[in-house]
């Protein structure tokens, strides 16, 4: 335990101090020495340990699982948000305000950590699909995976169920589902996706999302005991841009440089960071971090290093990089691929890095949702299309590999006009189905042919794209 | 039956003296009050069932959306199907995720605008003022469309003719209350299906008739035959095969709840002194039973059925829900446990349009109108 610890950044007083509360956490959620070996083995094979930066970050996570574990123990109320939520601010605001508060995106974390890294969530997509979500329906294994967890008892029950309904039905569905089966008091945040094809984010979905949003707001503030005001909820969106921008200034220089520096896992874990709340404590870490991430990332650029083979094909990824399951990054290595960015990270419809917005706005519920109706996955599929093909051009990508998670309606929906539109803009493109959140479907040797297959195209495009080579000595 | 062979005709005649042919999708969330107000001619996408329009849809999307919304976009692709070659405009309600990309993928690859008429949350205040204001964008785009304006006289005059053909549709159904029923549901779904495409005073005329001669009538079918609901998500002009087999077991289904091919017709639009769109809104979104992709919706529509369930004295009850779709397939795990309290057998089925499963799904329902059959004798 002391050794994943130590490879998780913790030093020897913090090893001291912590201990006995981690060990209590796992105890709950049934961790044991096999799982601890699980997990450093994961994190020596497909993390850049060598990254002071990946360590603390590992570290943050795994409070942060921790947190959430024992929040029923250590504070009076228990708040939960989920996926496709991207709003942390708002229950970060909630626990600024609230110290008898833990809440988080509880979902989130132990995709990422309980089974990313210690592969402990069989037993919760099992007990989710027995109970409701049978899997010859094609439900979203992240919904398995939360209503699983709650079963089996591995989190804590909340309080409160924050519940998205603005991108897929599965998810508010299932929240629904948990409130009449498990008891727990669910709030939905809602959207209507009526967009039309021509149309950008519209104010009538910015009015929309906002007020759906101060709703879910006022309800978190009635079972926390404390409302939201706007000022906390300001000063989480501040903090949290300091962040945002110094990720944006590594994305950039990721996508400049030749060798593309970090690998995806890396990017995707401090990617998410940005939209987790995490505890009060962790705050300033959380900002430490970002900021050796980015001086980390300047020396390797500086040494010419790089996680991927320089001068090997600029693939984007859509929509994201499995979050249960790092090997995927290490298939797109050896098959000779490079991927400078992937979809989430650019926002829609100029494949910005940052999102275009009104710096004049006064409320911080309509500066949250024109913010994220312009996340890819959530905007409009012509607003989605339409910054794919800026990002071919803008980040001269050789390719676009769909990778989309299969029992997603949205995502399955416009996967094949998203091929279809990165090859308008004349770079290969192919969907290859994938679990984002279970890595039990789909492994990586499935995908093995597929990937190499396309990393040929892309290889193959590449070289047209540069024109015809002088042969030495000719 | 012979209107609805000559519509296609007479539609190409209409489109021709410049009337406007206008799609919209199923599940009764685009109020076709304020499409035939505009003049135009309004047809609903319920066409289904059949292979042939889903497999076309894998050219430009995936298995994973349910095969009626695939159906909507292969019908459109094909060209061979009259009413969706005619269209000149579709008018999608936002309702489920499968809706929302048969509009997505209708834009991309089709020549055809596409009009997303957003549907509010049914239960709060801010829900109902946003579906209000889609109405009212709708009608500005019908009106850019057709040409013609939509005076609130016309909305009241397309409110009067649809209330009427939705009451006709309520006492016809409602006369399966007592057995022998005089009409069985397949015939009953045809008419539902016909009005979502015939012009809707040809429709109250011929429903009309129909009622009158159902009331001097004394019952064609058997009252022996077990009762039964059908609880669905769509019913699809085409897809007979589950009615067909439940027919040739011998049950008999005396009341739907079909979110999408069977009209809601139990409330009809009252106009009030906020005007006729407002009275549209109402009924449309708040004064009905929620479908399942309705936040918050689950309770009414678990106790509509359980009314259903009383008033039709009915025995068991048929689930049929098409493969992909999550929001039934989710709601039927506690809808199972609340009929288990109801003491009604439930059977659930489910289709992916394929020839294939008509001899399991057979068997299942053989075996499961015996169950019903044997409790029935008690």
């Amino acid at each position: 335990m002391k050794e994943l610890l130590e490879i998780c950044g913790f030093d020897e007083r913090e090893v001291r101090a912590e201990l006995p509360r981690i060990e209590r956490a796992f105890r709950r959620m049934e961790i044991e020495r096999g799982d601890v070996e699980t997990a450093k083995l994961r994190l020596r094979r497909y993390f850049e340990l060598e990254l002071r930066s990946v360590r603390m970050m590992l570290k943050i996570y795994l409070r942060e699982m921790v947190r959430l574990a024992l929040g029923r123990e250590e504070k009076d109320k228990v708040v939960y948000s989920q996926l496709p939520n991207f709003a942390g601010e708002l229950l970060a605001a909630a626990m600024a305000e609230n110290d008898d508060l833990c809440a988080g995106l509880a979902d989130m974390v132990m995709l990422l950590v309980y089974g990313g890294v210690f592969q402990k969530m069989d037993g919760a997509y099992e007990a989710g699909e027995r109970c409701a979500l049978a899997p010859e329906s094609a439900h979203c294994s992240c919904n398995q995976a939360k209503l699983g967890l709650l079963i089996l008892g591995a989190l804590p029950r909340p309080d409160l169920l924050v519940s998205w309904g603005i991108y897929c039905d599965e998810a508010w569905k299932t929240d629904e589902f948990i409130e009449s089966y498990l008891g727990i008091p669910v709030v939905c945040v809602s959207r209507i996706q009526d967009t039309n094809w021509e149309e950008e984010v519209t104010e009538r979905d910015v009015r929309y999302y906002a007020e759906q949003m101060r709703r879910g707001s006022v309800k978190i503030g009635e079972v926390a005991g404390r409302e939201i005001s706007d000022a906390a909820l300001w000063e989480s969106l501040l903090e949290n841009k300091e962040y945002m921008e110094t990720l944006v200034e590594i994305s950039q220089l990721s996508i400049g440089a030749d060798p593309v520096p970090l690998s995806l896992n890396t990017r995707l874990w401090a990617f998410l960071l940005c939209v987790l709340p995490i505890g009060p404590e962790g705050k300033e870490e959380k900002l430490n971090m970002i900021r050796t991430l980015l001086d980390e990332t300047r020396r390797r650029i500086d040494r010419g290093e790089g996680f991927y083979e320089k001068g090997a094909p600029r693939v984007a990824l859509g929509v994201m990089p499995p979050v249960a399951e790092p090997a995927f990054d290490y298939l797109l290595r050896d098959a000779g691929l490079s991927v400078p960015v992937f979809e989430t990270m650019w926002w829609t419809p100029d494949a910005d890095l940052m999102p275009q917005l009104d710096p004049q706005e006064a409320d911080p519920y309509r500066l949250m949702a024109s913010m994220l109706l312009r996340v890819t996955i959530v905007a409009s599929a012509s607003m989605r299309i339409a910054a794919l093909q800026e990002a071919v051009k803008r980040f001269d990508l050789d390719g676009y590999l769909g990778l989309p998670h299969w029992s997603c309606r949205p995502f399955m929906g416009d996967a094949l006009m998203m091929r279809d539109a990165a090859r308008k803009m004349g770079v290969p493109s192919t969907v290859i189905e994938a679990d984002v959140f279970d890595y039990r479907r789909y492994t990586i040797e499935q995908q093995r042919t597929r990937v190499e297959s396309f990393a040929d195209l892309c290889k193959v495009a590449k070289m047209k794209k540069r024109g015809p080579q002088k042969k030495a000595g000719c | 039956v012979i209107e609805l062979m000559q519509r296609p005709l007479a539609l190409k005649s209409m489109k021709a003296d410049g009337v406007k042919v206008i799609g919209y999708t199923a599940g009764d969330y685009v109020p076709t009050e304020i499409i035939y107000a505009a003049g135009a001619a309004p047809i609903c996408l319920i066409h289904g069932g059949d292979r042939y329009s889903v497999d076309l849809a894998h050219s430009v999307t995936t298995r994973y959306l349910c095969p009626f919304s695939r159906a909507q976009i292969g019908n459109r692709l094909s060209k061979d199907q009259a009413y969706y070659d005619m269209l000149d405009m579709a008018i999608v309600g936002i309702t489920c995720q499968h809706m929302k990309k048969v509009a997505d993928i209708l834009n991309y690859y089709g020549d055809m605008e596409v009009f997303r008429l957003g549907v509010g949350d049914h239960d709060l205040d801010i829900g109902f003022s946003y579906y209000l204001d889609a109405l009212k964008r709708m009608k500005l785009k019908l009106e850019s469309v057709t040409g013609s304006l939509i005076t609130d006289e016309k909305l009241r005059d397309a409110i009067a003719i649809y209330n009427r053909l939705r009451e006709l549709l309520k006492n016809i159904g409602l006369t399966r209350k007592t057995s022998p029923v005089l009409i069985g549901t397949k015939d009953f779904i045809r008419l539902n299906h016909a009005s979502y495409l015939l012009d809707p005073k040809v429709m109250v005329r011929e429903l009309e008739c129909i009622y009158r001669r159902m009331l001097q009538g004394t019952g064609t079918l058997p009252d022996s035959k077990p009762r039964l609901m059908l609880i669905s998500p769509v019913v699809a002009l085409g897809d007979s095969k589950i009615l067909d087999l439940v027919e040739e077991a011998g049950g008999e289904i005396v009341v739907e709840d079909v979110c999408e091919g069977v009209r809601s017709y139990w409330q009809n639009v009252e106009l009030n002194a906020d005007g006729p769109l407002h009275s549209i809104a109402e009924k449309y979104l708040r004064r009905r039973t929620p479908c399942a992709f309705m936040r918050r919706g689950s309770s009414a529509r678990v106790d509509h059925a359980l009314r259903l369930v009383k008033e039709f004295k009915v025995e068991g009850i048929i689930w049929y829900q098409v493969k992909m779709c999550e929001t039934y397939d989710i709601e039927y795990v506690y809808f199972g446990e609340r009929a288990k309290e109801w003491k009604v057998p439930v059977l659930r089925l489910e289709s992916e349009y394929d020839v294939v499963d008509r001899g399991p799904l057979k068997t299942r329902i053989e075996s499961f109108l015996e169950m019903v059959q044997r409790r029935k004798r008690g």
